[in-house]
Formats: C-alpha cells, sequence, structure tokens
C-alpha cells in the first residue's frame, strides 16, 4: 500500500464526523469544506510523522481539523464583539423535551449566534477547558464564562418552555 | 450580587475544571442558597444533554460527496509533487490550473491581499490575506490568474481636503483584467463606525465615469485604507477619483428619558432628526431601547450617555450596528442599569451626516 491509500484507509471513515464537526465550530457547510480540506491536506503532510498507527489516527486529525477552524474563527472573531437584540429578547416556548435527540440539540447550538456558539461546540463537543478555549479564540477568559453563561441560558429556552419580561413601548 | 457571580462559574463548576479554591467557595455557597444549588443540578443535566446530542450528531454525519471528490483530487494531484512540476505537466486541466493559482498565493501575501476585493475570487484570497492558511478551493482558469499582475504601476501621493478630512490617492496599478487604486481617507471628524459602503468611489476621465468592479476598506487606528477596482483604463488621460457624501460627525445632543412606564423627549432637538424611540426593554439589570430616525436626516447618532435623575453615569453601549429599512435607520442601545432606578436619560452627543459635496483627486494615466 502506498502512502496515499493508507492514508485514505484510516482517513474516509472519519470523514463524515469530522466533517460536521468543522461545520459545528465555523457554522456552515461551505467554510466546513475549506476547512477539511485544508486539515487534510496538512494532516496528510504531516502523516508519516504521526506515531502510534491507526489507532492514533482519528484523535490525531480531528486535533488538526479543530485547530485549522479555530483558526478561522480567531481571525473572524477580530472585530470587536458586539451584542444584537435576538441575545437579549427570551424566545418563544417550544415543547417541552424529556429527551433532545442530536439533531434538535444540533438545531438549537446552530441558531445561536457565532460568538456563543463557537464556545459551545468548543466547550460541550471538543472537550475543551475554558482556559484552553480563552487562549485558543484569543479572548478572554472572563468572556468566554460570560459567553458559556448566556449561551446556556439561551438554550435552556430553546430547548425547553421559557419565560417572559416586561416591555414598554409607545 | 453574589448568586450571580456563583451561576457563572457554575458551568465550569459542574464539570470539575475549577481549581480546589474557587471549588470549595462554591460548594460553601450551594450548601447554604437552595437557588443556586438547584440551578447547578439544572446546569449539568443541560451541559450532559449538549454534549450528548452533539456527539451524536457528529457521529451520525457524512462528508458530502463534493467536498469528498474535491479533497482527493486536490490531494492526488497538487500536494505530493513539487509545484514547478505540477505546472508544466498539467496546465490544461482544471485540478492543475487550481494549484498554481494556489502556489502563485502562496508565494507572495501581498498579491492575496490585493486579490481579496476582486469579485471573481472572493472567498478564496478572503482566506489569503494571513499567509499561515494556504490552501483553498475555486479552480480558475490560467489565464485569469496570470492577467493580475499589473502592467503599470504609477506611486502618487495626491490630496484633495474638504471639511476636515483628508482623501489621500497613493498608488494605481493597471492591469490588463482591471485598474487598482489604493487610496485613504483620514480627518478627526470622520466617522469610522459607519459602514464602508457609505465611501463608494467614483472614477472618471474625458469620456465619462470608468465602471467601479468592488471595492474593500480597512479599518486603520486613524484612518481608513481602500482598495478599488475599475475596469482598465486608457493611457494619457487625465481621471478624477472621488468620493461623496463621507460621514463626518457634529456635535449636537439628541435625547429621550424613560420613566417606569414611559419615554418622553427629555433634552436636545429629536425632532429635527425626526428621531423618536419606539420601544424599550426592561430587564432584570439592563435596559435595551431602540430608536429610529428617516435615513437621510442622519447616518449614525453617537457620543451616548445614560444617567439617572441624580446625575450617576450607567454603562451604556450600542448594539449592533444601526440597520436600515425601508429608508429607516434603527439603533438599539443596551443600558447596564440595576433594578429600582426609575428614570432613565439618554442622550446621544453627536450625529453623524453624510457631508455634502465631494473629494476629488486627479492624476494622468
Amino acid at each position: 500500500m502506498t502512502l496515499e491509500e493508507r492514508f485514505f484507509t484510516l482517513y474516509r471513515p472519519e470523514q463524515g464526523r469530522l466533517f460536521r464537526t468543522a461545520w459545528a465550530i465555523l457554522g456552515n457547510e461551505a467554510d466546513a469544506g475549506d476547512a477539511l480540506q485544508e486539515a487534510t491536506i496538512r494532516a496528510y503532510r504531516a502523516f508519516d510523522q504521526l506515531k502510534g498507527g491507526a489507532v492514533a489516527f482519528p484523535a490525531w486529525i480531528r486535533r488538526i481539523l479543530v485547530n485549522t477552524c479555530t483558526q478561522i474563527l480567531r481571525k473572524r472573531m477580530r472585530v470587536v464583539p458586539v451584542e444584537r437584540p435576538e441575545d437579549l429578547a427570551e424566545e418563544q416556548a417550544a415543547p417541552e423535551l424529556d429527551i433532545a435527540l442530536g439533531s434538535e440539540v444540533w438545531e438549537a447550538v446552530k441558531s445561536l449566534d457565532e460568538r456563543y456558539r463557537a464556545v459551545v461546540v468548543l466547550r460541550f463537543l471538543n472537550d475543551m477547558q475554558l482556559e484552553e478555549i480563552a487562549t485558543t479564540l484569543d479572548i478572554p477568559l472572563g468572556t468566554v464564562k460570560s459567553r458559556l453563561h448566556t449561551a446556556l441560558k439561551m438554550l435552556r429556552g430553546r430547548l425547553q418552555a421559557s419565560d417572559g419580561e416586561r416591555r414598554g413601548a409607545i | 450580587m453574589q448568586c450571580e457571580r456563583i451561576r457563572r462559574e457554575l458551568p465550569a463548576f459542574v464539570r470539575g475544571d475549577l481549581p480546589p479554591r474557587e471549588r470549595a467557595e462554591i460548594e460553601d455557597h450551594l450548601s447554604t442558597c437552595p437557588l443556586c444549588a438547584e440551578e447547578a443540578v439544572a446546569m449539568k443535566g443541560l451541559g450532559e444533554t449538549i454534549q450528548h446530542g452533539l456527539k451524536q450528531w457528529v457521529d451520525a454525519g457524512e462528508c458530502p460527496p463534493a467536498v469528498v471528490a474535491r479533497i482527493e483530487v486536490h490531494i492526488r494531484s497538487a500536494v505530493r509533487r513539487p509545484w514547478w512540476r505540477t505546472w508544466q505537466a498539467s496546465a490544461g486541466l482544471v485540478a492543475a490550473a487550481a494549484a498554481v493559482f494556489l502556489v502563485l498565493l502562496g508565494a507572495r501575501p501581498e498579491f492575496a491581499e490585493q486579490m481579496a476585493s476582486v469579485p471573481l475570487l472572493g472567498s478564496l484570497a478572503a482566506q489569503f490575506i494571513t499567509p499561515d492558511l494556504n490552501v483553498q478551493v475555486a479552480a480558475l482558469s490560467t489565464e485569469s490568474v496570470v492577467q493580475q499582475k499589473p502592467r503599470r504601476v504609477i506611486d502618487l501621493d495626491v490630496s484633495g481636503t474638504k471639511d476636515g478630512v483628508i482623501l489621500t490617492l497613493q498608488k494605481v496599478e493597471i492591469a490588463d483584467a482591471f485598474t487598482r487604486l489604493l487610496y485613504v481617507v483620514r480627518g478627526t471628524t470622520l466617522d469610522k463606525q459607519v459602514a464602508a459602503t457609505a465611501y463608494e468611489p467614483q472614477l472618471s476621465g474625458p469620456n465619462g465615469a470608468i465602471r467601479l468592479r468592488s471595492y474593500s476598506a480597512t479599518q486603520r487606528k486613524d484612518y481608513i485604507q481602500f482598495a478599488a477596482y475599475f475596469d482598465p483604463i486608457p493611457a494619457g488621460q487625465v481621471l478624477t477619483l472621488s468620493l461623496s457624501g463621507i460621514p463626518v460627525t457634529a456635535a449636537e445632543p439628541v435625547g429621550w428619558t424613560i420613566n417606569q412606564d414611559q419615554a418622553e423627549t427629555a433634552n436636545g432637538h429629536p425632532d429635527a432628526l425626526g428621531a423618536v424611540m419606539v420601544a424599550w426593554v426592561r430587564q432584570e439589570n439592563r435596559v435595551l431601547a431602540t430608536i429610529q430616525w428617516p435615513e437621510g436626516r442622519a447616518l449614525h447618532l453617537t457620543g451616548w450617555s445614560a444617567t439617572d435623575a441624580g446625575g450617576k453615569s450607567y454603562p451604556l453601549r450600542e448594539y449592533g450596528r444601526p440597520v436600515t429599512a425601508n429608508g429607516i435607520r434603527i439603533e438599539q442601545l443596551v443600558v447596564d442599569v440595576p433594578p429600582g432606578i426609575p428614570r432613565l436619560t439618554l442622550t446621544a452627543g453627536q450625529v453623524v451626516r453624510h457631508a455634502p459635496g465631494s473629494w476629488q483627486v486627479s492624476f494622468s494615466n
């Protein structure tokens, strides 16, 4: 088997998971495809340095993919963040779910603004510590904590019924 | 408030990520505060639901066939061989053209910056501006690639000044497929928060206007750097770059007062702008106010402050950029104000308008 064939044998079973991971971090399929291509090429170039063989491959290439994605995120996030109205307004009531299925959780996470989605995905899908997320995205730890806090509040609202608020209008 | 602070730490706490001292502090609080303890349990459950759901979704995933194909083509044709051999061996193939294009961009990052705003290249070059990302998509014909090199570069430093704003044309690059103009706008009254689309440039010569293809703006500390692409320009003519209606600020206070139940005009002249506060929302520690005005009267209200009846100030921030819908400009503000403050006055210290007239610089090709 050539190097190329060995690489693809290990790579193909992971490709679906890797694509969705990139999609989750970056928020759209087009960027996910680009990031996956970039990460695959980096992995291919470094393939002969991988120790541990087939067993180590999935976690190794996932790490490369996550790094590629967070690099893109860091550049996107250089703009000074401002919040938008959707962030403050509570969601309308959704049916109460005892078990949230994978796609329902994804729909809820996907609907978050990028800054919140990124922190939630890195935390819960990629199991990153908060300090690690702060370093990776080049934002303060306090910002990570408050974004996570806000994101969880919003997700809770989207996965269950939510409360109301006082409004005034002229 | 103590509980607010504790709750912020709960996501880390329930996953066991906190150092021992913080962990102990939170455990102490939870043992005495049933509300927070309940919140901690809910948080843990929510976290597990999200984690499980996301992982389930990822595991069920498939990579779209188009992406699979594109990756394989790219790896097999471009990655292994040295770039120069790829160019010579397969000049006619789409895959090889992508590799050639890729290599040209990789070798010259400043070239990539030049291409970022040309419409046909879009996302590919936009990702290339910092050289550490070195791979992208978009097969492109070799011709277009070759055409991008400028035939001729004119270095200038000509300026037009008006109302304290200076337009400086730095460089003109003439290529077969386009003309690129590099220029800078600076000035103390310039409002840099307004979107760069307010600065659409025009280029004209003795035979009329030259068509604008695209332009991009980069915000720097004291100025805005522009790169604009026009159709190719003929030789031996005097051409004029002009910008009209550059946004400038003027001090002109406008404002409202929000009582518990209603808003009223307090000070300033919102009437002159036709500006109205249309809604506000009061939450536990915040007020979100929505203000709108006809687009033609002002671009932006800025220099906001929020004070209570006693004159104390509260932190306030603009909620995103003003947006335009049906000729109405809408802005939202968020004020961090604790409960129990019955009356809040919001004042904008400055109005940003398009300055009348135009800035112009001329050069000869």
